[in-house]
């Protein structure tokens, strides 16, 4: 099966497409169950597992811990890492730029922003979720518009336009915190990329979404691979460019104001994954977009383990282990093109 | 009635078409033209003269601001995207492809618009997309991503993905840019044949009067948004003509091998 999946005979046929589905759900299940069975109170996998068939007992105390800390955290930690790659693999689709993404063009710290006042002016969860997506969708479309110039759009203008609108909004970030009170120094913490803040509500606010806006942009794969090709192409091909573009980039900034409004910036995600996806599966996007989705949801339930464990009892936030991970691998992107 | 046998035979009806990208500055002004079914038409004219602007007008990538462009005998408004695709294919000039599809997977795009939504495409597409490779001489590049190949290669690459949508009109704009002199021969003998044997009817922008000579059926010279002259490549590439539009100096006499006009630069 390995072999099938990595021998890349072009072009993706279903049969491959089906093999490489299974082998990363696969990793994902496994990488999840290491994943509520690591922390301070460490669970056996074989424990929780034979505690279903009834063949081992969980004390109270280890339910509580798994049902009412873990488990969400591990949720939110897959709908997290799936949600930034799905939406860092569809912007580079759209800017023809294997290196756009979410943090890097902005997007993210325009989440932030938005998420920030809405707690300043306590607007609850869903408020906030949806101030986190006004920001975030803002940001997008203050980048495409710098970067646009006759029609025309430059990689190096798109990326400097990112991470300049992304400057400006951090200060924006620095200045809410310094006027605003003592909660939001807190707020701040966590917007760094944390996944503490993980509760039911929060997963059942921003999962919904997460989910459905990946299944429609799932639907639009293979235009995103006419896309890729340019929009001349696509659009005499059959695509309604304009349409999907709109609907993408604003699925994409939904979710990543989503994700941003519980998670805080988690950066590099939306590089890492589809990065390393493209390498292993070829470019077609209709293999691209299931497997970032599952392969991102496996790598930062792995970068949470790894923020619990490293300092333990302390905890590094998550998006500095992502940042750690991904900036060398820009680099090395940046390199190359 | 005479207007049945009329749209029979119009396969594009430009009809006084205007278009401009900014408002102030026209870039076709009230041009008309029709194609006829199976039939091979060159667009010549100097650099800004409207000619890429014409072909894209025909495929909708652009809308024109006054007038209308007919596929048959029905607006190219009036078609879904995925309809138009399957009888308009239109070959773009190389715009680099960044991500490393491969040469196969390149040709078999041409076969999306036949395609329903997310489906694979089927032995049939797969056939259909060999064929052309093999047609455009490309086979042996099959499994090599797009990224690594020359500009010819690509060029032949996406005229191969164009023919895989089995269009009934095939738009080209300057194929030759990147073709070597014998994959040049090549690509327009295949199109050629298409053209008379299968009834492709052809529109191509071209650079190469002589190209446009020895295989256009009629000639539509394009001066800074109008045309300027339209006819078979005899009536149109004349001295006097080439002159008035292009501003050069040129001889004009018999090619020795297909009888057609033969344009030399006066030194």
């Amino acid at each position: 099966m390995l072999r099938e999946i990595l021998v890349r005979h072009s072009p993706l046929t279903p049969r491959r497409l089906a093999a490489t589905l299974t082998l990363l759900t696969i990793l994902l299940m496994a990488v999840a169950l290491a994943g509520i069975s690591v922390g301070s109170v460490s669970i056996p996998v074989g424990k929780m597992l034979g505690s279903l068939t009834g063949a081992e007992h969980l004390s109270e105390a280890e339910r509580t811990i798994l049902v009412s800390i873990r488990l969400p955290r591990l949720i939110l930690a897959m709908l997290v890492g799936a949600g930034l790659s799905v939406a860092g693999l569809v912007f580079q689709a759209l800017l023809r730029n294997p290196l756009a993404e979410p943090y890097i063009l902005g997007i993210s710290s325009g989440g932030t922003v938005g998420t920030l006042l809405a707690i300043a002016f306590s607007l609850g969860i869903v408020g906030t979720s949806l101030s986190s997506f006004a920001g975030s969708a803002l940001v997008m479309l203050l980048v495409y518009g710098i970067a646009q110039r006759r029609g025309q759009m430059d990689t190096n203008t798109l990326l400097l336009a990112g991470v300049m609108t992304g400057a400006f909004f951090n200060a924006v970030v620095l200045l809410i915190i310094a006027v605003m009170n003592q909660e939001l120094r807190n707020a701040f913490l966590w917007l760094m990329g944390n996944l503490s803040g993980a509760t039911p509500e929060a997963i059942m606010t921003v999962g919904p979404f997460v989910l459905l806006s990946s299944v429609v942009l799932l639907v639009h794969a293979k235009n995103y691979n006419l896309i890729a090709t340019g929009d001349e192409s696509a659009l005499q091909l059959g695509v309604n460019v304009r349409g999907v573009k709109r609907l993408s980039y604003l699925l994409g900034s939904l979710i990543t104001g989503l994700v941003v409004s519980v998670s805080g910036v988690v950066g590099f995600v939306g590089l890492i994954i589809p990065h390393i996806c493209r390498k292993l599966f070829g470019p077609d996007h209709r293999v691209l977009l299931p497997a970032s989705f599952l392969l991102g949801a496996t790598f930062l339930v792995l970068a949470d383990i790894l923020s619990r464990t490293v300092l333990a009892p302390a905890e590094i936030p998550v998006g500095a282990v992502t940042a750690a991970v991904g900036a060398p691998i820009f680099i090395y992107l940046l390199r190359r093109t | 009635m005479a207007g049945g046998l009329f749209s029979l035979m119009h396969c594009l009806t430009i009809d006084a078409v205007s278009f401009s990208y900014i408002r102030t500055i026209p870039i076709l002004r009230e041009v008309s033209c029709s194609v006829q079914r199976g039939e091979f038409l060159s667009l010549v004219g100097p650099n800004g003269s409207g000619k890429t602007t014409l072909l894209r007008l025909l495929d909708r990538i652009f809308l024109p601001d006054i007038g209308r462009i007919l596929l048959g005998d029905k607006p190219i408004v009036k078609f879904s995207r995925a309809e138009l695709a399957r009888r308009i294919a239109f070959v773009p000039q190389d715009g680099g492809i960044q991500f490393p599809f491969t040469v196969f997977e390149i040709v078999l795009m041409g076969r999306s618009p036949h395609t329903r939504g997310m489906a694979f495409e089927n032995a049939h597409d797969r056939a259909i997309a060999s064929e052309m490779m093999e047609k455009t001489d490309i086979s042996h590049l099959a499994n090599q991503p797009i990224t690594k190949l020359s500009g010819g290669e690509r060029q032949r690459a996406l005229i191969a993905r164009a023919l895989a949508q089995q269009p009934e009109v095939l738009l080209l704009d300057e194929p030759n840019a990147h073709l070597d002199v014998s994959h040049l021969m090549d690509i327009f003998r295949l199109i050629k044949r298409l053209n008379t044997e299968s009834g492709l009817t052809v529109v191509s922008v071209s650079h190469d009067l002589n190209l446009a000579a020895s295989y256009s059926d009629r000639v539509a010279m394009l001066k800074s948004g109008s045309l300027a002259a339209l006819g078979t490549p005899e009536e149109v590439l004349t001295e006097q003509c080439i002159r008035d539009v292009f501003q050069a100096e040129v001889l004009v006499d018999r090619h020795p091998s297909h009888h057609g006009p033969r344009i030399t630069l006066k030194t």
